[in-house]
């Protein structure tokens, strides 16, 4: 394995070691050097505080989705319970309002449930049972 | 901005959730809801419980004065002195007042019993209504006698006094629980009479077989002649009031009887029709 040759003429030699030229222009890279540095510096600034906003953004972005989620996810289940409550109320009224069986069975069951009605009122109109018997005092009271 | 812009959704957001709350918690106030104003019904239960509360007490305090009556009388029998005979005099009067206390808190409380019941004839019933104000006003005055009655001979011009009141009242009173018990076996017959027509059409409509349907029918001839004579029972009743001088005193709670017993063997009858 052999390492390439480099080779360096004379006159590159020179230049390259020319400390009087680079004594001229070294303020110029110095200057150079402090210009990028104050410009570099600005861009980081506007990096950072672009980088700061957006992270701002991205964080107040996430909360409003939840909280609006959430939200909305009760106002659904608010209303689905309304909505249940209600047509649970709808079919209760419809069974009392509406009862008429078509088949035999049904029929008998609902002629059942009449008799049963009547039954329980046929013990509260009992003759014999008084709510209000006359008062345990004596009607001949005299000295 | 941003900041007060995401304010601005959550209060928009709150308050619609706010809004939706009311709506569901807060039920609806309808026009002719029970809610919306206290009905006359609501007012006569609450007067009759204050008037079932003033009689407990005023019973309560009758049967203390009647004690106390009762040992005054004795003593008096015994010792027949003069001051036996004011303590005599004093405990009756004591005990006539409160024996009206008791008798008129009574009368009013059925009278507003009475008023309520249902399946009573509007005549029949304002007519007792009537008889119910007018001793009222006797007992009233009754009232007023025995507290200014302080000597032996007014304590018993009171008592003297109170006999036809009291005869009065109780034949008000047994009248009155008679009409109110006819209006409850009317309103029941009223019903099975009802039942019984609905029952009879499905049964007869359902029977396919000959044998079941002629059985079916001959039951229900028995219940249709049951029924006729709970009816004819009731009617007899009913006359007892238009008419008093044709019945005795018991006969309408007679009749009254057997028309219940009636409609008892009536619903046995169509529940077996029924279930067989």
């Amino acid at each position: 394995m052999s390492q390439p040759k480099i080779t360096i003429d004379q006159d590159q030699v020179d230049v390259l070691t020319n400390q009087t030229q680079f004594g001229v222009e070294a303020p110029l890279w110095e200057k150079g050097t402090a210009t990028q540095s104050a410009s570099s510096l600005a861009q980081a600034q506007a990096t950072a505080e672009a980088a700061t906003a957006k992270a701002k953004t991205k964080k107040t972005l996430p909360k409003i989705l939840i909280f609006g989620a959430a939200a909305m996810t009760f106002l659904l289940v608010i209303t689905a319970l309304v909505l249940l409550t209600k047509k649970q109320n709808v079919g209760s009224s419809s069974t009392i309002v509406q009862p008429s069986p078509t088949s035999n069975v049904e029929t008998q069951t609902a002629d059942q449930a009449r008799l049963d009605e009547l039954q329980s009122d046929f013990r509260l109109a009992d003759p014999t049972q008084t709510t209000t018997p006359f008062p345990p005092v004596s009607l001949s009271i005299s000295l | 901005m941003k900041t007060l812009g995401s304010w601005l959704l959550s209060v928009c957001f709150l308050s619609l959730i706010l809004c939706r709350l009311v709506v569901v918690i807060v039920p609806p106030v309808y026009a002719q809801s029970p809610t919306a104003q206290p009905t006359s019904s609501q007012s006569t239960d609450a007067q009759l419980n204050s008037l079932r509360n003033q009689y407990r007490t005023q019973l309560e305090v009758y049967q203390t004065d009647e004690r106390d009556f009762s040992i005054a009388r004795d003593q008096y029998n015994q010792l027949q002195t003069l001051t036996s005979l004011e303590d005599a005099v004093k405990s009756t009067q004591k005990v006539l007042l409160s024996r009206d206390d008791v008798l008129i808190t009574y009368t009013k409380m059925m009278q507003i019993t009475f008023s309520q019941s249902t399946g009573i004839q509007l005549d029949l019933k304002n007519g007792e209504l009537k008889f119910f104000d007018s001793i009222l006003s006797d007992l009233n005055k009754n009232h007023d006698e025995a507290g200014l009655a302080t000597s032996r001979d007014t304590v018993e011009q009171v008592a003297v006094d109170f006999s036809p009141i009291s005869s009065e009242l109780q034949s008000a009173i047994s009248e009155s629980q008679l009409l109110m018990s006819y209006g409850k076996v009317q309103a029941l017959f009223d019903k099975t009479v009802v039942t019984r027509d609905d029952i009879k059409t499905h049964v007869l409509a359902q029977q396919t077989d000959a044998l079941k349907l002629s059985e079916k029918q001959r039951a229900f001839v028995q219940i249709d002649d049951t029924v006729t004579m709970v009816d004819s029972e009731l009617k007899a009743v009913l006359n007892s009031f238009t008419n008093p001088s044709t019945y005795n005193n018991t006969q309408p709670t007679e009749n009254l009887n057997q028309a219940y017993a009636g409609i008892s063997r009536t619903l046995s009858y169509l529940g077996e029709v029924l279930n067989n």
